[in-house]
């Protein structure tokens, strides 16, 4: 052994006494993980889809009935981190499980709103510690409101505004409501990416702007509407809470059987697009957006081949399936309008579509495809020999970082 | 006995002038043949090259390109095979090897000496971070099963191979090891020599 080796052998569990400390409490945290009794299994909201995470689930400050409802700290385990604004299903102390049936978990939003009690979402980040902690907030209201001539909701929380006033304001000649209150949802462009949001059956809430009106109760004699007369976005990345303002319910406008405010036109005939109202569409809703403006983001994915100098080439004739134990190449070309962008770091994924798989052969199959990514967009998917993948279909995916861009293709493995 | 070192002519390139060099030269040869020895060994893909828009004149970025990549296949290539039981001094990349090598144990059969017993012994030596594989076995399993389904039973060295053992073992601060033993009676000769390996000592007469 040289002196060179020596120096290697000794910086093996790290480069000094703090890098070796951290690499092994992040070991014993991880061995020891399901043995705390704040361990839960959680079921979390990703950009490729709902997906089971082990986590801690602990306590941050006391809850009291004087201030507004508080947020807990979730851990999951060493280097494992979610973007702010993610949607995450908690265990309460009734189950070890989530309260989701076997139809529900695959798509959990079509659970009953009454139904979901165990429903947060990620509201900060704490880094005090050398292991971070998410804050969670619990959701308490599903927002809904018309876009567009279709109903858009959002799962979020219903937030006390301290308010000292008497509720009414007048002045010589007239008198109005006065109240305040204020509302936290996901951002789920931020989190989510745009290109996802179809995917993940989520809507798109940037399209809450001011004025937009909310209604706010559990009463059908008395509905309380409010209005959106603030909107904070940036604190944090991943979270927008919106101060809402008391407004007056407007029966011909509003209807409280749906929660939904101005849901007719003034004329009485609803917002919502039906197959039998289509030409009643209000096309004075959010005039400020025209689609026509926006440059549609394409991406593609390119299957490559090798030619005889090893170099890297377009084939039309590449053979279009994966095979056992050999590599196959693609490219994704991200383009804005006409131009290619040639900058974009590419985001890749890879998931089985062969029906009638359990979770547990699904993971089996998703792990037997390797991805190597090479330079920003070529990526190379080699499937392990298992002979049971012949004839498996996959999904090949791709995104930017910011999930503008989406596109995917479906592979089948041969021999 | 007297040797006349000036004389002394040796083919330095014919594998056959002793057993032991021919067989690890057979027995690399079959496990570099083998299709699923490499593949489970962990061996990295090579990145494809780039290809330059204008062959005859590449530009800057492109030359650049094909250096990273010329690096990075560099930098990924190992012998894994090796017939040799020892570690290529410390490694820091995650790297999987298999190493083998044959030793003479028992001279047998009475004064004549003329069958030996042969060990062959092979270690797979998987480092730590890299024991999963996707098939849901561990590493140094698989690899034990492809060497036995090469070796046991079969007649690649001559005579029939037995496998004599098959243990663990913790080896280096990093890698864990799986060694299988063979055993192989063999012939105590050279080249037709019988029971002498050194032609210049050949005094006595048989």
């Amino acid at each position: 052994m040289n002196i060179k080796q020596y120096k290697e052998y000794l910086t093996l569990h790290g480069r000094n006494q703090a890098e070796v400390k951290k690499n092994q409490s992040d070991f014993n945290i991880d061995t020891t993980f399901t043995r705390d009794p704040n361990y839960k299994r959680v079921y979390i909201l990703t950009r490729d889809g709902w997906q089971y995470e082990d986590a801690k689930y602990q306590f941050h400050v006391a809850n009291s009935i004087l201030k507004d409802s508080v947020d807990y700290y979730l851990q999951f385990r060493p280097k494992v981190h979610y973007p702010v604004g993610s949607y995450v299903i908690v265990p309460d102390d009734t189950s070890f499980d989530v309260n989701l049936t076997e139809e529900q978990l695959e798509n959990p939003f079509s659970q009953p709103v009454s139904e979901r009690t165990q429903w947060w979402f990620i509201v900060g980040r704490d880094q005090a510690r050398s292991y971070v902690r998410y804050n969670i907030l619990k959701c308490n209201w599903n927002f809904q409101w018309i876009w567009k001539g279709k109903i858009m909701n959002c799962f979020g929380a219903i937030r006390n505004a301290n308010s000292y006033t008497s509720g009414v304001w007048h002045d010589e000649i007239s008198e109005s409501l006065d109240n305040i209150t204020s509302a936290w949802v996901p951002d789920y462009f931020a989190t989510y990416g745009l290109e996802n949001l179809q995917k993940l059956g989520l809507d798109n809430n940037q399209t809450i702007t001011y004025n937009q009106r909310f209604m706010i109760t559990n009463s059908d004699y008395e509905p309380k509407c409010y209005r959106v007369t603030k909107v904070i976005e940036l604190m944090p990345t991943g979270v927008i809470k919106y101060t809402l303002k008391q407004d007056e319910f407007n029966e011909n406008r509003d209807e409280p059987k749906f929660k939904l405010c101005d849901y007719y036109t003034n004329e009485g005939n609803p917002l919502v697009v039906t197959s039998e109202n289509k030409t009643d569409i209000n096309p004075d809703v959010n005039p400020d957006i025209n689609p026509e403006d926006i440059l549609p983001k394409t991406s593609t994915i390119v299957w490559k081949d090798v030619n005889e100098n090893g170099e890297l080439i377009d084939n039309e004739n590449v053979k279009k399936s994966l095979t056992l134990g050999k590599p196959s190449y693609f490219s994704a070309v991200f383009s804005t309008g006409d131009t290619v962008e040639k900058n974009i770091d590419a985001k890749w994924g890879i998931k089985v579509t062969t029906e009638g798989l359990s979770n547990d052969e699904i993971r089996y199959y998703n792990n037997l495809i390797t991805i190597s990514k090479f330079g920003l967009n070529i990526v190379s998917l080699k499937p392990g020999k298992a002979r049971s993948l012949i004839g498996k279909t996959f999904d090949l995916f791709v995104s930017d970082i910011n999930g503008d861009y989406y596109s995917s293709i479906s592979l089948e493995v041969t021999e | 006995m007297i040797r006349d070192i000036d004389k002394i002519s040796r083919d330095l390139e014919e594998k056959k002038n002793n057993d032991i060099i021919l067989k690890k030269n057979k027995l690399e040869q079959l496990f570099y043949q083998d299709p699923d020895l490499l593949e489970v060994l962990g061996q990295k893909e090579k990145q494809p090259l780039n290809q330059y828009a204008d062959p005859s004149n590449p530009t800057e970025e492109e030359l650049e390109e094909r250096r990273r990549i010329n690096d990075y296949n560099e930098r990924i290539t190992h012998r894994q095979i090796v017939p040799f039981l020892k570690l290529n001094g410390l490694q820091k990349e995650v790297v999987n090897f298999l190493m083998f090598d044959i030793e003479d144990s028992m001279i047998r059969y009475g004064t004549s000496d003329a069958i030996k017993n042969q060990n062959i012994v092979v270690m797979c030596l998987v480092h730590e971070d890299d024991m999963d594989t996707p098939y849901g076995i561990q590493r140094t399993d698989l690899l034990s099963y492809i060497v036995r389904d090469l070796l046991c039973w079969t007649n690649a060295l001559g005579s029939q191979l037995k496998l004599a053992s098959d243990y663990m073992e913790v080896t280096d601060t990093k890698y864990y090891c799986r060694t299988l033993k063979f055993s192989i009676e063999a012939p105590n000769v050279v080249r037709g020599h019988m029971g002498m390996n050194n032609k210049y000592d050949r005094f006595q007469s048989i």
